[in-house]
């Protein structure tokens, strides 16, 4: 580069930070467009500048800026990673997905106290001490505590299903399950528990749960099959009733019926790794059928079978669900 | 042999089958030791793969190829670059969908949008590479927020003529990587 280009490189910089300071008057933008035609050098120096400006145009503000304006250690984690060869790290990036990786990233505790977990997709059976059956779905956190008097599971983070043991009646010790937003504790029995969106869900397939909201000491709700309620620490939403096929996917399936295809693929998002949508014009559509969930690609592929829909992929990452283009006639 | 001399000698379709058996020979003798470093690199045998056939193109647009002293070193500088260049993207890729997916459903762009703005995104992060935080912020800010110098100046606490030189500094800085 010769000392000339950087001259006028460095009056062009100059020139568009003025020009767009909001200060810069008509006469002084008549001297920027007699300072451009003032030589070749100084329009080539013009061009450059506008050729990395007008990288930025056309990109959605908010999202982009989310993106490069990341402070410089979560910007070059990845690359630092790899300096460490920490190959490990990259792979768990992958196995969990990138919802998965965030939630890691925001609450390390969980994965430390974590007694059981499963990754996004999967679905785990457990058998416990007690003889009790634990089922975690998609993407879930479980602690386990058993003493003489309690047998405690916190459930930190997804959805666990729970078929208490019978035991002896002068051994009992109560089954309860806690949340971050209160506990249900079993009277013998079959139920699900759930957090989701800020809240905790309890629902009951055989027999009774009380629910309490963790700060609510005085309130508390008796759930019977087919009821379920849900909760955050200070109320108890009322209890509304509660279709039992909602276990399916303890069995690995989703049972739908005349479901809307957006609770659909809200649902089967939950077992997929990385963003699954579907496009607002087909979120009427309804669906009805049993469907795998632990291979969503190809319940997703049969499901384009069904509806006028098609699925879709870029990269892992990306779904859309979209409506089907029509054949040319 | 003086290799030079010979090639000054040959016509263009003969320097070009030159090259072409220079690249199968570096392609032979080393496509399993550079897909093994590549995997040791990225974890992903997939990625690796895709990775070495970026490599291997990449090497054949070069121009001269009969001065490869250290084969191995050659090839990883190249392939260096190109992991470079994946894990970023990868990253921006990760960060711009989980960004998404936090923006009502209607924003959602097609795939082929998706796929442009990544690869801008991808550019002008590479380009932004090496300068400062509060520079590359206040430049960032400028750009995709469209706020004035003198918001700028007062996010960061300091003056706006500070604010404008950062924003030249940045420009500068962006003009010499393209």
């Amino acid at each position: 580069m010769n000392p000339k280009t950087t001259d006028a490189l460095n009056s062009a910089t100059q020139w568009y930070v003025f020009l767009t300071s909001g200060e810069a008057t008509d006469s002084d933008r008549r001297d920027w467009q007699d300072w451009l035609k003032a030589s070749a050098e100084n329009e080539r120096a013009w061009q450059k500048v506008e050729s990395v400006t007008g990288r930025f145009t056309g990109l959605d503000n908010k999202a982009s800026l989310s993106v490069l304006d990341r402070p410089k250690h979560e910007r070059q984690a990845i690359f630092d990673e790899q300096r460490r060869r920490a190959i490990k790290h990259l792979s768990l990036l992958f196995m969990v997905g990138t919802s998965g990786w965030l939630a890691y990233q925001h609450k390390p505790w969980h994965g430390l106290m974590a007694d059981f977990a499963t990754a996004t997709g999967e679905i785990k059976h457990v058998t416990l001490q007690d003889g009790s059956k634990l089922v975690l779905n998609t993407n879930t956190k479980v602690a386990v505590q058993f003493d003489k008097q309690y047998r405690h599971l916190q459930l930190l983070q997804g959805e666990i299903y729970i078929e208490t043991a019978k035991q002896p009646v002068e051994q009992h010790r109560p089954f309860i399950v806690t949340t971050e937003h209160g506990s249900a504790t079993a009277l013998g029995t079959q139920f699900s528990v759930r957090i989701h969106d800020k809240q905790s869900q309890v629902g009951v397939f055989k027999d009774a749960v009380e629910v309490k909201a963790s700060d609510v000491s005085s309130h508390s709700v008796r759930l019977n099959a087919g009821e379920k309620v849900s909760f955050t620490r200070n109320k108890l939403y009322a209890k509304v009733a509660f279709d039992l096929s909602a276990k399916a996917w303890t069995q690995g399936f989703i049972i739908a019926d005349k479901m809307p295809l957006k609770t659909f693929v809200d649902e089967l998002s939950r077992y997929h790794t990385g963003v699954l949508r579907c496009d607002p014009s087909i979120a009427e559509l309804t669906i009805s059928g049993a469907f795998p969930l632990t291979d969503t690609d190809a319940t997703l592929k049969s499901v384009s079978q069904i509806l006028p829909i098609q699925v879709e992929s870029h990269t892992r990452y990306w779904t859309m669900i979209k409506p089907a283009q029509k054949q040319p006639s | 042999m003086n290799t030079t001399s010979i090639h000054q000698a040959v016509d263009a379709d003969t320097a070009l089958s030159a090259k072409n058996d220079t690249v199968d020979e570096l392609y032979r003798s080393h496509n399993l030791w550079l897909m093994s470093w590549l995997r040791r690199k990225l974890g992903c045998k997939h990625d690796a793969a895709d990775l070495m056939q970026d490599t291997f193109s990449r090497v054949l647009q070069k121009d001269d190829l009969s001065d490869i002293r250290e084969p191995r070193a050659f090839l990883t500088t190249i392939a260096h670059g190109i992991l470079v260049n994946h894990l970023r993207r990868r990253d921006i890729e990760n960060a711009y969908l989980m960004a998404l997916s936090q923006l009502p459903e209607a924003e959602s762009p097609s795939t082929e949008t998706l796929c442009m703005i990544i690869e801008a995104l991808t550019k002008i992060d590479e380009m932004l590479d090496g300068l400062p935080d509060h520079i590359r912020s206040a430049f960032l800010w400028f750009q995709l927020e469209g706020i004035t110098h003198a918001e700028i100046a007062s996010r960061l606490s300091v003056s706006v003529s500070s604010v404008r030189q950062y924003i030249a500094k940045a420009l500068l800085h962006c003009i010499e990587f393209a």
